[in-house]
């Protein structure tokens, strides 16, 4: 049988192709992920290098990352310093600052900007690469990737980006960040101390204390002795589970979010691909009846026909499985350079590297793909009698079963729909729903994958309409030769069907998730202005001082954002605002109370959104208490419930006075402005973004252009998806090429024949790309309806959560066109083929 | 462009088809000169091997000579591109099959329409349901190919041979799938198409008395002509060919 393998070499590296792709994206993403938490591993490790003990503050959940680290009294150091068995105790910080050079910020909207105070040997993660470490305030080094990229060298003057200002700093050093391979686009600023305290706002305060073990002391037995002698609320852990912790932070997130979404495209691809291998062994083995009957004439039993096409599969997926191993590794260095565009400065990455688990995976994943989506073949196979080896146009004896088909498809469809409208309905978690409809949404597609045979006659005669109405009989052709066998047109249009349908439901999902938030901020935010920090960072309080004086500037709304926890663990949002502004500024959808309520709401008051409210069953003028992440308590009096499910989705808020009363927060997160009636917009808003020069992290936008903002970062998400998607639109191609090159060896006598009877070349080469559009145009249509379907229903069940149903048509007309291309480019090399065959063909055959 | 000469439907000069190279090349047809003259109903008979199936698509156009010259209603075969040689079979020759090649998935009808659609003619209609009326088929026009007799079958491929009005028919052993009352059909219909349409037929054949209802009856053997008569009878046509084929 493998010499049957060799004869159909075309064939197999077409079919082989199809799964090695889906391969390639699950062990891509293996490496990748590998890659990205090693990186993370090796920061950590640097950064804990020669930290033997950590004080550092005890953080209940996390609270906004470097937004608001909690700090220590500096005075703790001391007090650590005079524990037995402490030989050096040294004062830590960290802060989030932007260089500025020559004016302009150095922006990285991925990775984050470091501010680190300066620390003395043996804490030290960086290693000078030229000058040395500040000796004294106004002095910093920076690492050796942002000095080159900023053409900054030893004596250079830049300014940092703080919270009081830009500060005017000289370098005097470059540094790299220990041994690790890449720390992406992440900029390092190395300060004294008490610049980052003068800076941040932080005087008096630390974030954290590294200590040196005296010699013989063990860093654990130490870090006991150093928690004994400290409150509780420090958290005294030793350099090494330090680092261990952080690492598994992220590399929990990760493992649960990156690399889970990345391998349900894998596994999307693989579902494509095995629609592929199962339509072009269901076409081989009706052509290879003769050679099969033949098989069973001379003794071969039904099992080994059946074994016979299993390890033709078996083969397929092996060779599929190691090139797409390999082929993986060439998607990691593919997504790490599509990170690289979407987000300037990129991820941490370290190198690849060869693993058995990702080895064997590849392989397992090759293999069992393709023998399952062979086995029906296969099982078709053994039905072979050995007749067929004498008969010409012998069948295969139908299945008991097989009348069944339509109807099983039918059930899984209604199964998937089922699935999918209980999930709509339940109360759990939206995200638990989703992932249910999710598992729905796979079934429908199932079964029109089964059920789309019966529609492929009528829908080719929509789609070929134009193409029968050319000169000549080449679209007529096409549309017949599409529909001669709707089971084989059916599978192959399905694989296509399955990509263009997802493509079509996040283009659907994100028009209406951009629709919500851009509507969100049209009905909710009466201003005019919004000024919001770079990369996500909080801007300066200073900064909103600045913003006020600003003339024809009112109604000035600072936002601080804290998470917080109710006693029973359900999440929130504290937001801490200016009531009177607020209730100016803000145009809520009151469930109970009005804005009057938030006008006037005191220290102790808080409003609160609908969806908090009912997931801790609190109503107006009860209590609400909230523990926050450093381990305060606050407790309001709810004066009333709004609803808004996108910008402050299950929130609470309360004013400044409250805020601070258990919240740590000082920068707002945004601020909300309007500009005076009368007044140019545009010119105020060139006048806030003066007032905001000392603060460039800050940036002003009307609310329009806020708007553009949200759209693109969504874009930017959607990009992602497409090239993802994409992947499962090129294997759907193979499977059009493979379907094609198949049914014209069926067809050789009959292209002789045309040919006889006067068809051209180019006619002939039309009539492939003919049938090969119509094919691509079935699955392009029927995948748009079903995206735009799925991606409908997914909106009913998101309805609570604030997301509308928006149908981007522009887009669906171009998702139609690249079908329709993708079709044409398909036919190429069969159209290719199908012109070179020898018109005598045709009666050579006798 | 059909029928519109004077000279001979079909004639072929000093026609050699050679395949392989070398010491193993072997000479399928050698120095072949003939013409058939319009409105003529050939038959080329000779044993298998004999040349004249080569001999057959070399006339049509579909299998390149390696030397000599075919010049069909006027054109001369040589120096024309596979596009302008796919029109001339498409204008001046019809076609009919052995096994005869309709397309499956179409009616009788449509196939015997595919020609003048393939030449994006319009107004087919009417020309489509004579020339099924003309084979008898008139009542089998909406049916399948799998749906008809062999011989029916055969009698669409000769609608969809005829509908172009060619100057010439090549016919590649059309009863070769028949039996012998079909086989007696198409041969009736090829004979009217010349009598009553003034087609011209080259019929390949190994059957004496297909080619006894031909006005002439070329023998080959050996990639030669070694008979070329007028007007002979089933037995005159079975003697001549056991001298060549004492089997």
């Amino acid at each position: 049988m493998l010499a049957g393998l060799r004869q159909r070499k075309l064939r197999a590296a077409l079919t082989a192709i199809a799964i090695l792709l889906g391969v390639a994206m699950v062990t891509g993403t293996l490496v990748l992920t590998s890659q990205i938490t090693r990186a993370f591993d090796e920061i950590f490790q640097a950064a804990n290098s020669g930290v033997d003990v950590r004080v550092s503050p005890r953080v209940d959940f996390e609270s906004g990352g470097l937004r608001n680290v909690p700090t220590l009294p500096e005075s703790m150091v001391a007090e650590v310093q005079g524990v037995d068995g402490v030989k050096k105790a040294v004062p830590e910080l960290a802060a989030l600052g932007s260089p500025v050079v020559n004016g302009e910020y150095v922006q990285s909207t991925g990775a984050p900007s470091f501010v680190f105070s300066l620390t003395p040997d043996p804490f030290r993660a960086t290693q000078l690469s030229s000058g040395q470490y500040p000796t004294k305030d106004g002095e910093v080094a920076v690492n050796e990737g942002l000095a080159s990229s900023q053409g900054l060298s030893v004596g250079s003057k830049l300014g940092v980006a703080t919270r009081t200002g830009v500060k005017e700093v000289t370098l005097t050093g470059t540094v790299t960040f220990a041994n690790v391979s890449s720390i992406g686009g992440t900029t390092i600023v190395i300060a004294t101390k008490d610049d980052v305290q003068r800076w941040f706002g932080l005087e008096g305060r630390i974030n954290s204390i590294a200590v040196q073990a005296e010699p013989g002391v063990s860093p654990a037995a130490l870090a006991r002795r150093i928690s004994a002698e400290l409150p509780s609320g420090v958290e005294v852990r030793t350099g090494q589970q330090d680092a261990a912790d952080q690492a598994k932070q992220t590399t929990e997130a990760i493992n649960t979010f990156l690399r889970p979404a990345l391998l349900a495209f894998g596994v999307i691809a693989l579902f494509v691909g095995a629609f592929i291998i199962f339509n072009t062994f269901t076409i081989t083995v009706a052509q290879r009846l003769r050679e099969l009957g033949l098989l069973r004439t001379i003794g071969a039993s039904r099992r080994q026909v059946m074994a016979s096409v299993v390890g033709e599969a078996f083969v397929i997926g092996l060779v599929a499985g190691v090139v797409g191993l390999f082929a993986g590794y060439g998607f990691a260095a593919l997504l790490v350079w599509v990170f690289d565009i979407l987000l300037p400065g990129g991820i941490p990455v370290a190198s690849a590297q060869l693993s058995l688990g990702v080895a064997l995976t590849a392989l397992l994943v090759g293999v069992v793909v393709s023998v399952v989506a062979a086995l029906i073949p296969a099982v078709r196979a053994s039905r072979v009698p050995p007749v067929a080896a004498l008969r010409e146009g012998a069948e295969i004896p139908r299945g008991r079963f097989s009348r069944f088909a339509p109807v099983v498809s039918g059930l899984i469809g209604v199964g998937g729909i089922a699935i999918i409208v209980l999930a709509l309905q339940s109360q759990g978690a939206a995200t638990q729903r989703l992932l249910v409809m999710a598992l729905g949404s796979l079934l429908v597609f199932i079964a029109m994958g089964g059920l789309l045979r019966y529609l492929v006659p009528s829908l080719a005669r929509i789609i070929g309409w134009p193409l029968e109405r050319t000169p000549g009989a080449s679209g007529s052709l096409a549309r017949q030769n599409a529909t001669r066998n709707p089971a084989r047109t059916a599978a192959t249009a399905a694989a296509l069907m399955i990509g263009i349908g997802l493509v079509a439901f996040v283009a659907v999902f994100a028009q209406g998730l951009k629709a919500s938030v851009t509507g969100a901020i049209d009905t909710t935010l009466r201003g005019d202005l919004i000024i919001s920090g770079k990369s996500f960072q909080a801007i300066p309080e200073a900064s909103v001082a600045a913003v006020k004086t600003v003339p024809g500037v009112s109604d000035v709304v600072a936002v601080l954002t804290d998470p917080a926890r109710t006693e029973t663990g359900t999440r929130t949002t504290v937001f801490g605002l200016d009531p009177e502004a607020a209730a100016r500024g803000l145009a809520f959808e009151w469930v109970n109370g009005s804005s009057d309520d938030l006008r006037t709401l005191g220290p102790g008051e808080a409003v609160i959104e609908k969806a908090f409210a009912d997931a801790v069953g609190a109503s107006v003028g009860e209590q609400v208490r909230l523990r926050t992440g450093g381990g305060g308590t606050g407790s309001y009096r709810v004066a009333g419930i709004f609803r808004d499910r996108i910008l402050f989705e299950d929130g609470v808020i309360v004013s400044q006075a409250g805020f601070r009363r258990a919240f740590t927060a000082r920068d707002p997160i945004f601020v909300l402005a309007a500009v005076d009636p009368g007044k140019d917009p545009v010119a105020v808003k060139e006048a806030v973004a003066t007032a905001l020069t000392p603060f460039p992290v800050a940036e002003v936008r009307t609310n329009a252009e806020y708007r553009d903002e949200i759209s693109s970062r969504v874009d930017s998400i959607l990009y992602l998806l497409y090239v993802l998607l994409a992947m499962s639109v090129v294997i759907s191609l193979f499977g059009i090429v493979n379907t094609l090159v198949l049914s014209i060896t069926e067809r050789t006598r009959e292209i002789g024949m045309l040919r006889a009877i006067g068809l051209t070349r180019s006619q002939l080469r039309r009539m492939v790309r003919y049938e090969s559009v119509i094919t691509s145009g079935i699955g392009g249509v029927i995948g748009i309806i079903l995206g735009v379907v799925l991606a409908w229903v997914f909106s009913l069940g998101l309805e609570e959560e604030g997301i509308v149903f928006r149908v981007p048509w522009l887009q669906l007309v171009v998702f139609l066109i690249v079908a329709i291309l993708a079709g044409m480019l398909a036919a190429v090399l069969p159209a290719r083929r199908a012109s070179k065959l020898d018109p005598l063909d045709a009666l050579h055959y006798e | 462009m059909t029928n519109g000469g004077t000279g001979p439907a079909v004639s072929a000069e000093g026609l050699g088809r050679r395949y392989g190279k070398g010491e193993a090349a072997i000479d399928a047809l050698a120095e072949v000169t003939i013409a058939f003259p319009r409105g003529q109903f050939a038959a080329v008979m000779g044993p298998s091997g004999s040349g004249k199936s080569t001999l057959l698509h070399c006339l049509a156009g579909l299998d390149r000579p390696t030397s000599g010259t075919i010049t069909i209603d006027g054109t001369p075969l040589s120096g024309l591109s596979d596009r302008d040689l796919t029109v001339l079979r498409r204008t001046a020759i019809g076609f009919i099959f052995q096994s005869f090649n309709l397309l499956p998935m179409i009616s009788a009808r449509e196939n015997v329409a595919l020609p003048l659609r393939i030449a994006g003619e319009g107004d087919i209609d009417e020309r489509v349901e004579a020339v099924l009326a003309d084979v008898g088929l008139a009542d089998r026009a909406t049916h399948r190919p799998a749906e008809l007799s062999g011989g029916q079958q055969q009698r669409v491929a000769i609608a969809r041979a005829l509908v172009g009005e060619p100057t010439v028919i090549f016919a590649d052993e059309p009863t070769g799938n028949l039996d012998s009352a079909s086989g007696q059909e198409i041969l009736d219909l090829l004979r009217r198409a010349v009598d009553e349409r003034g087609r011209t037929v080259v019929m390949v054949t190994h059957d004496p008395r297909a080619a006894s209802v031909a006005d002439r009856v070329v023998l080959l053997s050996d990639g030669r002509v070694v008979m070329d008569r007028l007007g002979m009878d089933a037995d005159q046509v079975y003697d001549a060919v056991r001298t060549l084929d004492p089997a």
